[in-house]
Formats: C-alpha cells, sequence, structure tokens
C-alpha cells in the first residue's frame, strides 16, 4: 500500500542538508548575492557529497537516486535557493553521463573533483530559433544564469547537445535575482558539441531530471518564505493582534501551507517515477515544475505581502526570495515550455499520434 | 520507503466498485437527480450491495493488532474516491454506520461498539447508522450547538434540533451531540446513540438539495426525548478528562480526507467525461478551433487531481501510522474541493452546450460537488484550522 516513509540514508542526507543550509546558506545569503559564492563552498559542497549523490560509486558518487537529491534541495534552497542552484552543478549532467562513453564520463568528474566550481547550465532553446547543421549550432542565449558557464547542456527541439565554454562567445548579463549565481549573454556561432543526443527518450529523461530537481528547490523557496512570514504575523501585532490572528492573512498562510505540500508530494512521485525509469516520467515531471513554480511564485509573493511595507525592504529576506522565485521558475523553459509539452502528451492521449494534424517533426 | 502502489486486496474491492458503479451507481444516481427523490431504503439496490458485504464491515471492525501495518484510512480515501467517481449520493446512501462508526468505535465502551455495530452483522436485510451534529444555528461552529442533554434518574433527556442528518431517517441508530450546558461550550459536549423509535425523537423533514439527491439528508427532532445513559458514548468517564470534543474531531480527522477524495472521484469523473468528449469530437471536427485550449484545461485537470490525491493519501497515511494528520487532513479538505469544484466547471466548458443539459453528467457532477467544500468542516475552516497548526495562536 501507498506509504510516505524515508529510508534512513534518505533522511540523513536531509538532516545534513539542512544543517548545511541552516548554518551556512542562510547566513551569507545577502554577502552571497553580492559578491557570488566563494570558491571554499564549492569545494565543501563537493566533500560533503551533495553535487555527485546520484553518480555511481565508480564515478566517486553516492549511488543514490533522485528522490534523495530532492529531498536535499529543498533543504538547501530552504537556506538560499540562488546559492544552492550555484553550487549544484554536476548533478544537472547525472542523466548525461550514465549515457555517454564511460570514459568521457570520467572525465568530467575529475574535472569536478579538480575545480568544484565548474559551473553547469542547462537552457531550453526550444524557443530561440537556433540553427543546428551538422551537428553545430548557431544562436544567440539572452540569458543564462551563470557568470562564467564552462558547460552548456542545451535542449534543442529535437536533441540535446552537451557544449563546452571554448565554443561559445560569452557576455556579462547582471540578473534580477538569482544574484549569487551571476549571468551570462551567450553567443554560438557553429559551436561544436562535446556531446549530443537525439534518440527523444533520452532528450526526455534529461530534461525530466532537470524539470524535477529544480522542482525541489521551488519548494525550498516557498517553504522559506512561508516559514519567514509565519513568524513576522506571529509576532507583529495590528488592530491589538497578532497580524496572523486575522482571518485573511490566516487563510493566506494556509493556502501558503497547502500548495506547498502538494507541490512537494508532485516533486517526490515525478523524482520516484524517474527513479524506476517509468514511461511517462516526462509528463510528472512538467505536472511537477507547474505546481512546484505555482507555488513558489504565489508564496514569495504573498510572504512580502504578509510583510507589508517591511517585506518591500532589503532589510528582510522575503524580497530576494521573490525575486529568486521568479527567475529560477524560467528556467528549463519555465512554465510555457512544461505547458507545452503537456500538450503533447495529452494530445497523444487523445488521438493516436498518426492523426495529430500538427505536432512533430519539425527540426530547429 | 516511498511508494505510490495500491495493494492488491483494496485494488481488487476496486474493481468490485467499478463494476457496482457501472451497473448500479451512476445509473440510479442520475435517475434519483432526475426525479428528484432519494433512493428508498427498499430498493433491491441495497439489499444487493449488503449481500456483498458492503456495509457490514468497516468501522466496527479495527484492523488487528499485528505485524501488518494498518490500512484503514488508506484503503478508505481510495474506496472513498472510487465510489464518488460513479456517484457520491449514492455511495453516502449505502447501507452501514456511516459516520456514526468512528464516535462509537473511538469513544465507545465494548458492550455499546457490541450492541450497536450488531445489527451490520444482520444476514437479511441491510441497516444505517447516522450522525448528527449539525443544527439550524450551529454548523461550522460545533462548539455552539444548542441541542440539550439533562440528567434524569437513570437515563438522559435530550431537547433540541438537529439538520443535514445522513441517512437519518432510515438509520437504525444516530449518534446524537448534545450539551450538558452550552456555557461550558465544547466541554459540555456529549454523545449519545439514540435508537429509531426512541419517545421524543422525531424526523421533521428530508431536506431540499441541489445536488447529492440521491441519499436522503434528514432534520430531526427531540422532543424530551429519553435515552438510556447505557447510551452515553464511552459512559461519563470519558468526559470528564473532555475526550468528548475531542473525540469528535478524532474523527473528523480520519473522515476528512475520505471526504476530500470523494471530491478528487468528482473531479476525475468529470475529467474523464471531458476527455472522452474531446476525443469524440476531434475525431469527427478535426481540429477544433479550441483544442489547445482544450488540452491545457484537460492537463490542468489531471494535475490538480493528482496532487489532491496525494494529498489525500498522505493525510490518510498519517492516520494509519497513528501519526499527528490535522493539518495534512485540513490540507487535503481546503484543497481538494475548490480544485474539483474548478474541474466540474471546466468540464463544462470543454463540454461548451452540449454539459449544459440536467442529463448531462457533468451538470450534475458541478452541483454535486460543491458540498464537498462544506460538509465536514468548510474550506474556510479547515484554513482557520491549517493557520493554527502553522502558528500556534487561537482565534484572537
Amino acid at each position: 500500500m501507498f506509504h510516505f516513509g524515508f529510508e534512513p540514508e534518505e533522511k540523513l542526507v536531509q538532516q545534513t542538508a539542512n544543517s548545511f543550509a541552516r548554518e551556512v546558506l542562510r547566513p551569507a545569503s545577502r554577502a552571497h548575492e553580492r559578491s557570488g559564492v566563494p570558491v571554499e563552498l564549492f569545494q565543501r559542497y563537493w566533500s560533503l557529497g551533495f553535487d555527485r549523490m546520484e553518480l555511481p560509486v565508480s564515478l566517486e558518487g553516492l549511488g543514490q537516486g533522485l528522490l534523495a537529491k530532492v529531498l536535499t534541495l529543498e533543504e538547501l534552497a530552504w537556506g538560499d535557493a540562488a546559492a544552492a542552484f550555484t553550487l549544484d552543478n554536476l548533478s544537472w549532467l547525472q542523466p548525461v553521463l550514465a549515457m555517454m562513453r564511460e570514459e568521457d564520463a570520467r572525465a568530467i568528474v575529475t574535472e569536478f573533483q579538480h575545480q568544484p566550481a565548474t559551473r553547469v547550465i542547462v537552457a531550453d532553446g526550444r524557443d530561440l530559433s537556433l540553427q543546428v547543421q551538422d551537428g553545430r549550432v548557431s544562436g544567440h542565449l539572452p540569458f543564462v544564469p551563470a557568470a562564467e558557464p564552462t558547460w552548456l547542456l542545451l535542449r534543442t527541439t529535437s536533441s540535446a547537445f552537451l557544449l563546452r565554454s571554448e565554443t561559445f562567445q560569452r557576455e556579462p548579463v547582471e540578473p534580477g535575482g538569482l544574484e549569487a549565481a551571476g549571468g551570462s549573454r551567450l553567443r554560438l556561432d557553429k559551436s561544436s558539441s562535446f556531446w549530443s543526443v537525439t534518440d527523444p527518450t533520452h532528450v526526455e529523461r534529461l530534461w525530466s531530471r532537470a524539470r524535477i530537481a529544480l522542482t525541489a528547490m521551488f519548494v525550498g523557496v516557498a517553504r522559506a518564505a512561508l516559514e519567514y512570514a509565519v513568524e513576522y504575523t506571529r509576532t507583529r501585532n495590528v488592530f491589538g493582534r497578532p497580524v496572523a490572528q486575522h482571518q485573511g492573512p490566516a487563510f493566506l498562510l494556509a493556502d501558503m501551507r497547502t500548495s506547498i505540500e502538494a507541490a512537494r508530494l508532485a516533486t517526490w512521485y515525478a523524482a520516484k517515477a524517474y527513479d524506476l525509469g517509468a514511461g511517462d516520467t516526462a509528463r510528472w515531471a512538467a505536472y511537477a515544475f507547474l505546481e512546484g513554480a505555482e507555488c513558489a511564485l504565489s508564496c514569495t509573493r504573498d510572504a512580502v505581502q504578509l510583510l507589508g511595507g517591511h517585506g518591500f525592504l532589503r532589510d528582510h529576506l522575503v524580497e530576494k526570495w521573490m525575486r529568486d522565485a521568479r527567475v529560477l521558475t524560467l528556467l528549463c523553459g519555465g512554465r510555457d515550455m512544461a505547458s507545452e509539452d503537456l500538450l503533447y502528451w495529452k494530445e497523444g492521449e487523445i488521438t493516436p499520434r498518426t492523426l495529430a494534424a500538427d505536432t512533430g517533426g519539425k527540426e530547429d | 520507503m516511498l511508494q505510490f502502489e495500491i495493494d492488491p486486496e483494496t485494488s481488487q474491492l476496486l474493481e468490485v466498485i467499478r463494476w457496482l458503479g457501472r451497473e448500479y451507481m451512476r445509473p440510479l444516481g442520475l435517475e434519483a437527480d432526475r426525479i428528484h427523490q432519494p433512493i428508498p431504503a427498499d430498493h433491491s439496490f441495497y439489499k444487493r450491495v449488503w449481500d456483498l458485504g458492503i456495509g457490514r464491515r468497516g468501522w466496527a471492525e479495527e484492523q488487528p493488532n499485528t505485524a501488518t501495518p494498518r490500512t484503514t484510512t488508506r484503503r478508505g480515501v481510495v474506496l472513498a474516491e472510487e465510489m464518488s467517481y460513479w456517484d457520491r449520493g449514492v455511495a453516502v446512501s449505502l447501507p452501514g454506520p456511516g459516520l456514526g462508526g468512528p464516535p462509537i468505535t473511538l469513544l465507545g465502551t465494548a458492550e455499546q461498539k457490541q450492541r450497536f455495530f450488531a445489527i451490520f452483522n444482520d444476514p437479511d436485510r441491510p441497516h444505517w447508522g447516522a450522525f448528527a451534529m449539525t443544527e439550524p444555528g450551529a454548523g461550522s461552529d460545533v462548539a455552539a450547538i444548542r441541542t440539550r442533554a439533562r440528567r434524569d434518574g437513570d437515563d438522559w433527556m435530550l431537547n433540541g434540533e438537529k439538520m443535514f442528518c445522513s441517512n437519518g431517517a432510515r438509520a437504525d441508530w444516530v449518534v446524537v451531540w448534545a450539551t450538558v450546558d452550552p456555557a461550558l461550550g465544547r466541554d459540555g459536549h456529549r454523545a449519545f446513540v439514540v435508537e429509531r423509535g426512541t419517545p421524543g425523537f422525531q424526523v421533521t423533514r428530508i431536506e431540499d438539495k441541489m445536488g447529492l439527491v440521491a441519499y436522503e439528508s434528514a432534520s430531526l427532532v427531540f422532543e424530551n426525548c429519553r435515552v438510556p445513559a447505557a447510551n452515553l458514548l464511552g459512559g461519563e468517564e470519558v468526559y470528564r478528562e473532555r475526550a468528548g470534543f475531542k473525540g469528535a474531531m478524532q474523527s473528523f480527522n480520519a473522515t476528512r480526507p475520505i471526504v476530500a477524495a470523494m471530491a478528487i472521484g468528482i473531479a476525475r469523473a468529470a475529467y474523464d467525461q471531458a476527455k472522452e468528449f474531446v476525443r469524440t469530437a476531434y475525431m469527427q471536427h478535426r481540429p477544433i478551433p479550441r483544442y489547445r485550449r482544450i488540452l491545457d484545461k484537460l492537463a490542468w485537470m489531471e494535475r490538480k487531481i493528482s496532487c489532491g490525491r496525494w494529498l489525500c493519501w498522505r493525510a490518510a497515511y498519517l492516520a494509519d501510522m497513528r501519526q499527528p494528520n490535522i493539518t495534512e487532513a485540513s490540507m487535503a479538505k481546503a484543497y481538494c474541493p475548490q480544485i474539483a469544484q474548478e474541474a466540474t466547471s471546466l468540464a463544462m466548458e470543454i463540454l461548451s452546450d452540449t454539459g449544459v443539459a440536467k442529463d448531462a453528467l457533468v451538470e450534475k457532477w458541478f452541483r454535486d460537488v460543491k458540498a464537498m467544500d462544506i460538509v465536514e468542516g468548510t474550506g474556510q475552516i479547515q484554513r482557520r484550522i491549517i493557520a493554527r497548526q502553522l502558528t500556534g495562536l487561537g482565534e484572537g
């Protein structure tokens, strides 16, 4: 029968992540926002094993599933979503490493061992009029959340490409959220890929992992906002009693709590499907992404609202979380591409693919 | 270990419900709605389900305390969703102890359980139990009930009115909540089992509802209704430790996820109906102009239905593990009816003009599902509970 307990090792990594988030990430949130995440923290993150949880033991990994990873990411993003996003890099390549030749995978892992501050960016290029010819990609990415991306995992209409920084040009961009990660715009000019995949099942798998991991961060930042708002509204008095005792704010808090729970369960379900290799993982990943994104956007916005004028000030972290959530939920194609992918799934349910009038076939 | 599977025994029960639902529940629910009359208690359908064992087990028989984890509530939410998928009104009308079961199980003495649950072993004809808390002047604010219980010798005298008592007119007994002193609030509450035919106990009206017509919601009156002390659930002792109200609330914590799952069942029915409509329409007139918008709506429905189901499952899981689930039960109850109302409304939009007619099931479900946000604590009450748990603050 269905069961909502976790294995001892899953609980352990979750607790470790919570401690790291509480003691390291949260107190340094504003410092990271101003100056970026220091290299020493990348080293510590690597040594704690967070970035290689899902890798097999043969590749210096911990051999855990995505479920354990999402438990971890929620905690880390609760501490500081921007720093968590910045620190977590090799993880994005986990499905890619599993698909590529072992010696290539080993070379990449070794690079991270020696340079833990190596940044990986995952981007959806389906909306960007990219040109692909003879396996080379040309086009323009207006924003990626990294000051100096080393690897770019790029999805196009029917393929995914892994490109190294030597193959593209970058210009700095100052982002409005996720400042700790930095920002760049990238120009690709017949950039050759280190690795690529065209099998739709493989493309979907790596995209599902990216979406599910991001969703765990959405839940984390939403939870941070809720807890901050609860504490503030418990202790701030208006009209003679705590804000939280007035029904309007109380209902808002209740809805925040409920939306977090729904998004968290959707994330768990999708992560479990991914770990089991379920055929419809992509659908559940997209659903989780949508539920999580709605949750993060509304909870962070509502937390600012609940703090009133104080919420608008940088004295409190809720304004940062609202901006972080906005940028975070745009990644991997954001809600629009998740919805588009679901239309494809839904169309397949409604009518056999051969009868579909307007799907598939169009390359970049 | 995190698992989302349903066990084989529950899956088998689901198959039985699917058959019952397809063959009987949905047609009966539609017919009751059409003639605007509850299904009569002597309808052959009830005897048929009684013979299948439905209503003859459940709350009366707690699973034995073995090494196997308890699954009662989890099974309850799964089956409740499936029953309501076919017809929530008919599901509530099924024989059995109904909402009266949990308080007897939780508060009753061994002798009371044996006495009141014995009827559910009768092989000859179906029996019903019922639960009466709501009054004309006390709905969500259950602490405000005014039905009085006064000690009179070896008996208790009940005086007051109840309403929205499901199956209250056909029940062999009703668990009636009354107060020994309204000034005591929740501390004054007592639960009595009042048996049919007790002098002073009268059914005065079957409520005229906009949906869920298949089961009767009764108004009851108690006028100098003499109830033996042996029918006070748990005896006097239970209430000295303020367990009376807590007992009622505990039963709500177990049943809220079940009611939430019922909302999910109705939403899923609407989703399936809408999807089937689109499949047919699309095959005939392809492509229809609003096709992408329709697919978007269907995707929204499937996502929200899934999330709602998991909320119910988690709350039920905690209940089975005997872990606190007040917040989780209320979250399920706040979320599911809300998305189910939207889902039935969207289904009507997808069916468009076809969905307006009363014999189109989506229109019925649109009316039926509204009650899910009202019964067993309105959505607003759930939010108060969640907020209170979050902040640790009372109502102020």
